[in-house]
This record gives structure tokens, sequence and C-alpha cells, in this order.
């Protein structure tokens, strides 16, 4: 049974995939999810000082779960502190995680980070996602050079 | 057994992470230090983008391999971070090479990285036993300053500490009060050089309402205010004549009078002067009178110059990093190696309160975890001397050559190398430049 989901959630972006670590991470794709549905998807550009005050300029935005790749404890105490949640060590492509998200299939497994509590841990993006768009992506350039064809 | 094994028997053997990744980013090969760091094993991480096995504060901005591979050029030993499964940021040096094959052609990148939490730690751990209240250092001469700290604090003389401009003479100042008896009534400083001297007189003594035009209530001064603590007058070499008189009296009688004051007003109060002249040399000239001299220099202290204590830089840097990251809300982990050897070459005219103000200044400009050249102020970044467009070339060889001796305390064989020029003519030049180095 899949969880209902209203919610802003904040992935790090670099070369379209999950930023490699969310300390120094700036560029964030915010997806709206309404009814485990995304409504909207915007690419923000976070400039602060510090890592705090990153971290609550996306709180600020209306945020309430980042999902990212390595972060240190410092930044996760900090996002749970403000009273966000956070889903961490997840690689991949930024598009199959929110699915994989959405279809609560992101696992938090093995990360020793885990045991704080606050949702984090471990997820793998298993790339079943990314083969069937890429088939599908494919499939549209092969009708695309068809119609040109004609 | 073939060429091929006795490698990766190698590579496996040192204790410096190495991996390789093609002109895609994709991972080719780890060794075995490089899985334990990363807490991966290789064949999981073959194939996948570096920077998602890596995890470093840099992959994202300024990626180390990156650069290498569009310049050409090697990047040796930069310091970084990178977060590690348990999220612990693990201070790592990092170098980098191109991969090239058989025929010269650019495969790829080697990046060999070297883990320094044990080094970081050690250097933390000693770093604890440099610190003696707020003074920080290493240098002999300090930490001999330090051992006799406790007895100056106990004993009730007036102390002079003597030493240039931003050595930290307030902090010396600071630790004798604290660790006195006084420690807990307060600590009142004057700054005699910044109050004019008409108005210091009031400052020092208090005035009486009806001392002068607009003395409408009594005003009690610091020396009132210091009552059963100490008065730290600052900059004591540039008392008016006047005023000297006056404070050699309440040294001498312990007691004062206010301005427009009809009766003496006895006063438990320990002096503690400072000053960046040499007061001795004051006294020659006439500017300070010799009485008040040595009522003051029943103790005296010398703070040497940073210059004269390089091995502080590195503590001071990180004392400060720490300070800034604190006051600032940043979580900056260090500077870069480059940034130190910079900073260790510099001169320091201000001292240790110059260190503090490039420190802050890179502050403001650093947004990585690691401070860098670029962040430094100009005339640091344009090595270490401040281009001044009226200087000639004669100015800046003598600049050079005398900073160059101070660097080799006035060896001059060591100060001709670092120059880059035979020793005869550093000979000729100091003849040229009439520069007569002798070390202190």
């Amino acid at each position: 049974m899949i969880s209902m989901k209203n919610e802003l959630v904040a992935i790090p972006v670099f070369q379209d995939r999950i930023s490699p670590l969310l300390d120094v991470a700036n560029r964030f794709v915010i997806f709206e999810i309404v009814d485990n549905e995304i409504s909207q998807k915007m690419i923000v550009n976070v400039h602060a000082d510090c890592e705090r005050l990153r971290i609550e300029k996306l709180k600020e935005l209306g945020v309430s779960v980042i999902i990212g790749s390595a972060v240190s404890g410092f930044v996760s105490h900090v996002i749970s502190e403000i009273g966000m949640r956070l889903i961490s060590w997840v690689n991949g492509e930024i598009d199959d995680v929110i699915d994989l998200y959405i279809k609560d299939a992101l696992n938090p497994s093995n990360s020793e980070a885990s045991a704080c509590g606050h949702g984090m841990g471990r997820g793998r993006c298993t790339g079943k996602n990314r083969r069937k768009r890429v088939y599908k992506n494919k499939i549209n350039e092969e009708k695309n050079e068809n119609s040109d064809n004609k | 057994m073939s060429d091929q094994k006795i490698k990766s028997i190698i590579l496996d053997s040192i204790a410096d992470g190495v991996f390789t990744i093609d002109m895609n980013f994709k991972i080719m090969s780890m060794n075995r230090a490089a899985s334990e760091i990363l807490g991966t094993v290789e064949k999981d991480a073959l194939g996948k983008m570096c920077f998602e096995m890596f995890h470093a504060n840099i992959c994202e901005h300024s990626c180390a391999l990156k650069e290498t591979m569009l310049t050409g050029r090697n990047i040796i030993n930069k310091t970084i971070y990178i977060v590690n499964s348990r999220g612990d940021r693990v201070p790592i040096s990092i170098s980098t090479a191109l991969l090239k094959d058989e025929k010269g052609d650019i495969i790829g990148g080697v990046e060999t990285f070297r883990d320094l939490t044990v080094i970081e730690t050690l250097r933390k751990e000693i770093e604890s036993n440099y610190s003696f209240e707020d003074i920080i250092s290493k240098n002999r001469e300090m930490h001999e300053l330090f051992q006799i700290l406790p007895d100056i604090a106990e004993s009730e003389s007036s102390v002079l500490i003597e030493g240039p401009s931003g050595t930290g003479k307030e902090l010396v100042a600071r630790a004798i009060h604290s660790l006195s008896a006084r420690k807990l009534k307060p600590l009142v400083i004057i700054n005699c050089a910044a109050v004019p001297d008409n108005l210091l007189e009031s400052e020092l003594f208090g005035y009486k309402a009806g001392a002068f035009t607009d003395a409408k209530k009594d005003k009690p001064g610091k020396i009132f205010l210091a009552e059963g603590g100490s008065l730290f007058l600052d900059e004591i070499g540039d008392l008016s004549l006047t005023i000297q008189a006056k404070l050699l009296r309440f040294l001498q009688e312990k007691e004062y009078e206010p301005l427009g004051g009809t009766s003496m007003l006895k006063a438990d109060v320990r002096v503690i002067a400072a000053t960046n002249k040499l007061l001795v040399e004051e006294v020659k000239k006439g500017a300070f009178r010799e009485d008040l001299f040595y009522r003051l220099d029943v103790i005296n202290l010398r703070i040497p110059p940073l210059s004269d204590r390089r091995e502080d830089i590195p503590l001071l840097v990180n004392h400060f990093i720490k300070k800034y990251n604190a006051l600032k809300g940043k979580h900056i982990e260090g500077v870069s190696d480059d940034v130190l050897n910079v900073l260790m070459d510099y001169n320091y005219p201000g001292n240790i309160r110059e260190l503090e103000n490039i420190i802050e200044h890179s502050f403001v400009l650093c947004r990585e975890s690691y401070i860098q050249n670029v962040h430094l102020p100009r005339q640091l970044r344009s090595g270490g001397l401040p281009i001044d467009s009226k200087l000639t070339l004669a100015d800046m060889e003598h600049i050079y050559i005398t900073r160059a001796l101070e660097k080799h305390e006035g060896n001059r064989t060591q100060a001709a190398q670092d120059l880059g020029i035979d020793t005869s003519t550093l000979w000729r030049k100091m003849k040229k430049y009439n520069i007569d180095y002798t070390a202190s």
C-alpha cells in the first residue's frame, strides 16, 4: 500500500543526477507532489553563506522532504533541527528517484546513519525505471525519425 | 605473474587510495586503500560516476580531475574533505594526473588520495598544549612567558608589556588579571592614544559637578571603576607629560584627585601598562618621564612580533578559523597548503591582528571548505608584498632581499638560493642597497 503524499520534495541536482554532497549543493529540483502525482517541478538556486541558511531557505519555500546523496552528520542534524525529513545516500537520476520515492520504493537500507531515526538511510535507485525511460525515449526517437523520413 | 597482476599487487599494497576514470568520469579501477577509505568494494564502484563514489566537497563545483583533464595540469596535495557513510567529514589530500595509453593519448584521469584524519587528530592534540588562557603559541619565548604569568599575576606589582601593535598585549594583560586574586573585580581598559589629551585626565580620574561648564554631575573615572581590580593603560607611550605627572602621583601615593575635587581619593587598583614604543628610548628623548617609567617597569614583559614566531602561524590560523566559523555560522575546515605557504612567507607588519584580518577577509569570500589563494586579500595573492605603483625596481629588490634575509635569519647562502641568485650577486646587491642584516 503506497502512502498518500502531498508535499514539496527537494533534491540537489548535478548533471541530472543527485548531487554527490548535500553539504555543498546549491542547485535543487523541487517537486510539488499532490495526491502522489508530480503537479509541478522547478529548479531553484539556493545561495547562502552557510549550510544552515541554505537549508532554512528550502524550508521557507515550503519544502518538507530532502532526498540527497552523501550528507554530513552536521547537516543531517541541522535538517532534523529545522523540522525537515531527510532521505540520504540515494544516487541516480532525479526523475527515477522521485518516481521511486512516490512509489515508496526508495528503501533506506544499510546506512549506519539511519540509526538516528530521522528517515536517513541508504536508498538506491535500482535503475529499472531508467531502463524503461531509455526504452521509451528510443521508441520516441525512432518515431520522430520515421516521421522525418516521411 | 603477468605485468598487470604485479601492478595490481603494488597498487593494493600502498596506503594511498588510487582510482582511475575514463573520459566520461566513470570509474575504471580502484585499489584496496581507496575502497577502504570510501567504504566500498571495487566491483561495486566500477562503471559508476566517480562523484557518486567519492562524495567530496569539490566534486560538484571544482572537480580536480576535471581541471586536470581540461588543462593537462597535475594537481598536487590539494586538501579537501569527503563524507563517509557515517556522516563524518574525512579530511583528505588529493593529487590528480592524466591517464594516457601506450600511444600517449589521453584515456582518462587518475586520482590518488590520502586520509588525513590521524594527522588532523594529532595536530589538534598537539595544539591543545599550545594555549594559555586565550593566548596561543608554541614559541619558546612565549612559553617562558606562560610559565611566569601565574607568578606575575599573584604579585601586586605594576607590569609594563612592550611589543609591536597587534601582538596580543591586551590578551596578556587580561591573562594577568584573570589569574590574579583580583579576577572577580573589574579589569578596566583605556587606550591612551585614542582619547584626546584634554579628555584623558577626566576619563582617568573622573570629575566633580561644576568642574567645567558641562559638568552637571559627578562622573567617576576609570580608576574609580577599576576599584579592587586592574587598570590596563594601553599605548601608555602616547601620554602627555602633564598626565604622566598625575599618573606618577597616583602610582606613588595610591591616591588621586578628580577634576574639580577638593580632596584626595584612595584607590586599590593594580596598573598594567602596554606600549608599542621602546619606553627607554622615549625616556632618553625626554618624551617619557624617567621616574614614571621605573614605577611602571617593575615587571617588564616583551611580546615578540609575529614575524619572530612564525611557528605560531598555523596555530593562529586554525584558531581564527574556529572563531569565525562560530561567529559567521560557517563550516570552513582550514586553509589549503598553498595558502598556508603564502601565510608562512608573509611578514605581518600588523602582526596577529593583521593575520586575523586576512582570515576574516578570506571568510567573506570563501564558500568552499578550504580557504584557497583566490580568497586571500590582493596583496597576498600577488606574492606576499603589496604592489605599490610608487615603488621602483630598486625598491622592490631592496624589499625582497631584506625579506629573504629576515626569513633565513641572516643566512646569505639560503637567502640567495631563495631569491634565485648567486651568493656573490646577493653580496653585491646588499652593498649597493646598503643592507646590513644581522640576525637578531
